[in-house]
């Protein structure tokens, strides 16, 4: 019996939903007691678990505290989704002036106790694994299921979306004009918006060496408006390892 | 046998294979050719034509009267001999005793319209998983047995195009069953094997006539003059291994996206992961074979260390196999001169051009 | 018809011999053939397939020494004997002693390596007589980590066996150092042929050592380890410069490999 637990910080819930996409799988594995999902059930234990899953951001003091003792209590910690995984598309709030957003948003900005930034898990726990995207894709739930069942490392790519997309005999949106972020973000998705003629808009954030640059340029020259690309790339994954260390860098 | 048939009669040759075979034939679909499985001949793209150029892509109207207007597929045929993702083996554990179902593919493919460049390409797939390895491939080789190739001389290049610098004629040699080439007020027909002359001894023809044949030979010629792009091939296997340490592929690295695109694309292209899928409840476990690419971080890994880290490493260990690893493996070049990898590169990377850089190191 | 090159065969667990805290040594009955030098691609249900050297092989029993090292091996270390273990093979080319015949042979390991090594030892042993001389050079990191300690004693006897560690240890006497130190130390003859198995870094540096004392690159066979999936030449995975080391090695002659080898990240 593997008992988990499904947690939820500064997000949409989006993610969470995904778990019941999945209830007939997880019904048929038989062996799994959830023990703690407060956006499904009522009754709810905080124990200890096996798995613990998180969704979105850690943007109070208390969610530290709390993240802290998950982490505590948990033997694999994943985290679900691109609010716990990279801030979210609340840390589009990290690159700008903290105090002007809160009076600018909130009536009363002195009842507001938040984090001046919206981070990721990993900036306080040590995390086993992530699964990218908004929202999730199901498959990497069950895959990270499966393989704590088996006792083995879930097989969760780290190839960017180009190479699924062309698995699936798509022509590159890019190459035919429109906007696309697939070259620099990781797969994972099914390559959905490249099937549907869209370009990809990052939301399961950057691959390890994502060649920024070179892609800024190339929408250059296509003539993709002004600030498209920095639009996009600082939507959901916005405090993504990755992109944060390229702004850091830069400023 | 070289014969002569009237433009209709392709129909009735469309039809007689279909009675034995799935077709795979070119379709336009969405504003772009891919390649599909067809019932009728209508489906294929004729009086269309696609402008290719670097990182740029476009299919058009054609203003010739000719059928076969357009040029090739935006992707290759190897798809339809090693699909992209396929469970090879089931494996199923019952009192700790495992028991394998051997999967196979079962299919009777004749592939309709393949240019010069494709066909080459299928024979350099030919030599990676069955003739010139002395463990062959099953999967492949079954496929490949019941295949039946119907090729078609190209009338003109797209602007990507540099197949006569790989060795391979807009006017194929051999490797075919049927090779159809589009005159201006017929079609003469070639046959390679005995299947191929079953199928056109049905039809309405006559023997080829002396002028026909010269006419199908002008055709290739001006193909090859229209030409744009080349690769010069001499010596090029040395150049590189004398250049492999050169800053060339530090510099092409910083363009590289490592996206995968190219390998994707390219006919020749045969790297693939192999990946276990499981049932956990039912003690299933499926394994299956999914294409991969040197470009991806996960492929080169020794105990979870990457050997080639930096993009430029991985775009060096695609080219320098294209162009003079494969040599040294298979006796040819890996590359068929398609073009494809220009087009579709989304960083704009050319082979071509990389080449005449590379030499003037 | 082609012969489907993925199929597992099957065969039992005998003996499982604990040779450090991560590593044990299968002894698996089998009635197949297989050459030192060679490997075999072990699969573990739901995990996947591992390409593991052969580490003996006396016509009936075969044996292979597994470290824990990734999931296939972590599982595959969890079997007991009586268990069943599938495997396929045997793959690639092979330690060919013909080579070495009147001359001085010189075995050199590092680490796990030693387990490639172990049985063309053993054959050497067997033929010492066909040699001038034979002498192993093993190299381990700590006194814990030594692989088949239980046949020390006979292998002092019968060859030039010496072992050196990394680190020091209360409990061990002999060298300290690593490899190459042991390499410097030890009196080899110019015209001898070198087989050798270690880690990336150990190849390299042993190499420039025995270069010193006028080994050429020509004498001394590396065995390889790179990424193989598929092990018959088609995933393309373990492609190392024009070669396949599934199938074109993994022994290869250190001369036909340096430009590579030595190379970063091909």
């Amino acid at each position: 019996m593997i008992n988990i637990g499904v947690f939820k910080f500064a997000s949409c819930d989006g993610c969470q939903l995904s778990f019941f996409e999945i209830v007939e799988e997880i019904l048929k594995i038989g062996d799994i007691n959830i023990s703690f999902f407060l956006e499904a059930q009522s009754k709810n234990r905080f124990d200890e678990f096996d798995i613990s899953f998180v969704e979105g951001s850690i943007s109070t003091p208390e969610d530290i505290e709390l993240i802290k003792k998950i982490r505590e209590k948990s033997k694999k910690v994943v985290t679900i989704g691109a609010c716990a995984t990279s801030g979210g598309i609340q840390s589009i709030r990290n690159y700008l002036n903290y105090k002007e957003i809160l009076e600018y948003v909130y009536p009363s900005p002195e009842y507001i106790n938040s984090l001046e930034k919206s981070h990721p898990s990993s900036d306080f726990i040590e995390v086993d694994y992530e699964l990218r995207g908004c929202p999730i894709n199901k498959k990497h739930l069950l895959e990270v299921i499966n393989s704590f069942l088996l006792n083995k490392t879930p097989n969760l790519p780290r190839y960017p979306v180009c190479l699924e997309c062309k698995i699936k005999g798509n022509p590159c949106v890019l190459v035919l004009g429109k906007p696309c972020l697939g070259s620099i973000t990781v797969a994972g998705c099914g390559s959905i918006c490249p099937s549907y003629n869209r370009g990809c808009y990052g939301c399961f954030g950057p691959i390890e060496k994502p060649n920024i640059e070179h892609l800024q340029e190339i929408f250059k020259e296509k003539g993709f408006k002004g600030d498209m690309f920095e639009d996009i790339l600082t939507s959901f994954n916005a405090y993504n390892r990755t992109y944060r260390e390229q702004y850091e860098k830069e400023s | 046998m070289i014969v002569t048939v009237e433009k209709s009669q392709l129909e009735k040759l469309f039809n007689l294979i279909k009675k034995e075979y799935e077709i795979v034939a070119p379709v336009l679909r969405e504003g772009v050719i891919g390649l599909s499985a067809v019932n009728s001949l209508n489906q294929l793209p004729f009086g269309y034509t696609e402008v290719e150029e670097k990182n740029f892509y476009r299919v058009e109207k054609s203003n010739d009267k000719y059928m076969f207007s357009y040029i090739r597929a935006s992707f290759p045929y190897k798809r339809f001999l090693i699909p992209p993702e396929f469970t090879f083996l089931k494996v199923k554990r019952e009192n700790g005793k495992l028991a394998f179902e051997e999967l196979t593919i079962e299919k009777k493919y004749a592939f309709f319209d393949v240019r010069g460049c494709d066909l080459r390409g299928i024979e350099v797939l030919d030599n990676v998983f069955l003739k010139k390895n002395q463990h062959p491939d099953s999967y492949y080789e079954k496929v490949r047995k019941n295949l039946f190739i119907v090729s078609v001389t190209c009338r003109k290049p797209s602007d990507v195009c540099f197949c006569y610098s790989m060795g391979v004629c807009p006017k194929p040699k051999r490797g075919f069953d049927i090779l159809i080439t589009e005159l201006d007020d017929v079609l003469l027909l070639e046959t390679g094997t005995e299947k191929g002359e079953k199928f056109v001894k049905k039809l309405d023809y006559r023997d080829a006539r002396e002028e026909e044949i010269e006419e199908s030979k002008k055709i290739e010629k001006n193909c090859i003059k229209s030409l744009k792009r080349s690769l010069n091939t001499e010596g090029f296997p040395e150049i590189l291994y004398r250049n492999i340490e050169s800053n060339i592929w530090n510099e092409i690295g910083k363009r590289c996206f490592a996206c995968t695109s190219c390998t994707q694309v390219c006919p020749t292209c045969f790297c693939f992961d192999i990946v276990e899928k499981n049932n956990v409840n039912e003690g299933l476990s499926e394994r299956v074979r999914i294409y991969d690419s040197c470009f991806n971080p996960d492929f080169a890994t020794v105990h979870r260390f990457n050997i080639r880290e930096s993009i430029a490493s991985r775009y060096r260990q695609w080219y320098m196999h294209k162009f003079a690893y494969w040599v040294d493996q298979f006796g040819e070049f890996g590359c068929v001169g398609c073009g494809r990898c220009i087009t579709w590169c989304p960083a704009s990377i050319d082979v071509t051009e990389e080449e005449k850089k590379i030499r003037k190191l | 018809m082609v012969e489907n090159p993925y199929l597992l065969k099957e065969a039992e667990i005998v003996e499982k011999i604990k040779e450090t805290t991560d590593t044990y040594t299968f002894r698996i009955k089998c009635s197949d053939s297989f050459k030192p030098g060679q490997y075999n691609m072990i699969y573990y249900f739901g995990i996947g397939e591992a390409p593991i050297s052969i580490a003996g092989f006396d016509g009936e029993i075969l044996e292979h020494t597994i470290r824990a090292a990734g999931d296939v091996t972590s599982h595959i270390d969890s079997l007991k004997e009586g268990d069943l273990l599938y495997y396929r093979g045997s793959y690639g080319n092979f330690w060919d002693l013909e080579i070495a015949k009147g001359k001085s042979l010189v075995l050199v390991s590092g680490g796990l390596g030693f387990a490639a090594i172990k049985w063309v030892m053993e054959e050497a042993i067997k033929r010492k007589d066909e040699f001038s001389s034979v002498i192993s050079l093993y190299g381990s990191k700590n006194y814990d980590s030594l692989l088949y300690t239980y046949h020390y004693e006979m292998w002092y006897r019968e060859i030039d066996f010496k072992i050196t560690l990394d680190n020091p240890d209360p409990r061990w006497k002999g060298d300290v150092g690593l490899i190459t130190e042991l390499i410097r130390k030890t009196k080899l003859n110019k015209d001898s042929i070198v087989f050798m198995c270690g880690p990336d870094p150990m190849v390299k540096f042993s190499v420039i050592e025995l270069e010193k004392k006028g080994i050429t690159p020509d004498r001394i066979y590396v065995s390889m380890e790179r990424h193989m999936k598929c092990s018959v030449g088609t995933c393309g995975h373990c492609m190392f410069g024009p070669f396949f080391v599934c199938k074109d090695g993994p022994i290869f002659r250190y001369s036909e490999i340096r430009e590579f080898f030595e190379r970063k990240e091909v």
